[in-house]
């Protein structure tokens, strides 16, 4: 087996890292980023063994022309709702704010103001929900579900505690 | 406009797919050796990008079948291998393939040069 002296290795996994970074960014999946990376390792591997790379300097030249040639945006499995899971993450930020203002208001003086931006946070939360669900794979997607479920998780527990109270 | 970009960038892109469940189908195979022998013919010239990630889907939509096999040469390689619903895919697009660039052969003859 072809082994890497420890120099190499690090760079080995601080470029793969970088480029796993960078995948998750333009929408990847877990997936798609271990078979790229997992990939690009056995090529560096390959390249070892037939002596077209052996040190750190060499693995960084290798990593850098692999790196030129590549369109990580517009792989063939880039998803395509990368973009519906960013405007979920959207309307999850912006539905927040309203949200938690409508319920302060609700709270206090329990007007038909606060009730209109009660309804409208959870209405927001409601639908980056479901397009966080259906994107769920993009890093995106996932922020929208986290931040969406703690958001109507929030309101249950008020809603509860209002009744209770 | 470069070669590498625009429309060869589009028509490669298109047959990806089709060349790389037909190098699989000889037999399984890793990623960096689908990539060497794609590169063996040189007009596909298809990146790393955009091969691992096609392997990826191709893996997500069934039609290929990943498993570890240990290596001599550095860390487990990821064998990739034609599943049923991959070789009636192949079978599909290589019909097609037969088809569409027979016509697009005799298109391209009729047109006269300028």
């Amino acid at each position: 087996m072809t082994e890497l002296d420890p120099a190499a290795e690090r760079t080995l996994d601080r470029r793969l890292k970088a480029i796993a970074k960078r995948l998750g960014k333009a929408g990847h999946d877990a997936e798609d980023i271990d078979i790229v990376v997992d990939g690009l390792r056995e090529q560096v591997h390959d390249m070892i063994a037939s002596g077209d790379a052996a040190d750190a300097g060499a693995i960084d030249a290798a990593l850098d022309s692999l790196e030129r040639s590549a369109d990580w945006s517009e792989g063939a499995g880039a998803d395509s709702g990368h973009g519906l899971a960013k405007l979920a993450l959207g309307i999850a930020c912006a539905t927040a704010p309203a949200a938690i203002i409508g319920a302060m208001i609700a709270d206090a003086m329990g007007g038909d103001g606060g009730a209109i931006l009660v309804t409208t946070g959870l209405a927001g939360f409601a639908v980056a929900l479901i397009l966080s669900v259906l994107h769920r794979r993009t890093v995106y997607g996932r922020a929208a579900f986290v931040l969406s479920t703690i958001g109507l998780a929030l309101f249950v527990l008020l809603l509860i505690w209002s009744v209770i109270g | 406009m470069d070669a590498n970009d625009g429309w060869t960038k589009q028509m490669r892109k298109g047959t990806a797919e089709l060349c790389v469940l037909a190098i699989l189908a000889r037999r399984e195979s890793y990623g960096y050796e689908i990539l060497q022998q794609i590169r063996r013919q040189p007009s596909i010239a298809l990146q790393e990008s955009t091969l691992y990630l096609l392997l990826g889907r191709l893996l997500k939509d069934g039609l290929v079948s990943a498993r570890m096999r240990k290596s001599g040469e550095g860390p487990p390689r990821r064998y990739f291998e034609l599943t049923a619903l991959g070789r009636e895919r192949l079978a599909d697009m290589s019909a097609f393939w037969h088809g569409f660039s027979a016509d697009v052969s005799e298109l391209i003859k009729e047109t006269p040069d300028d």
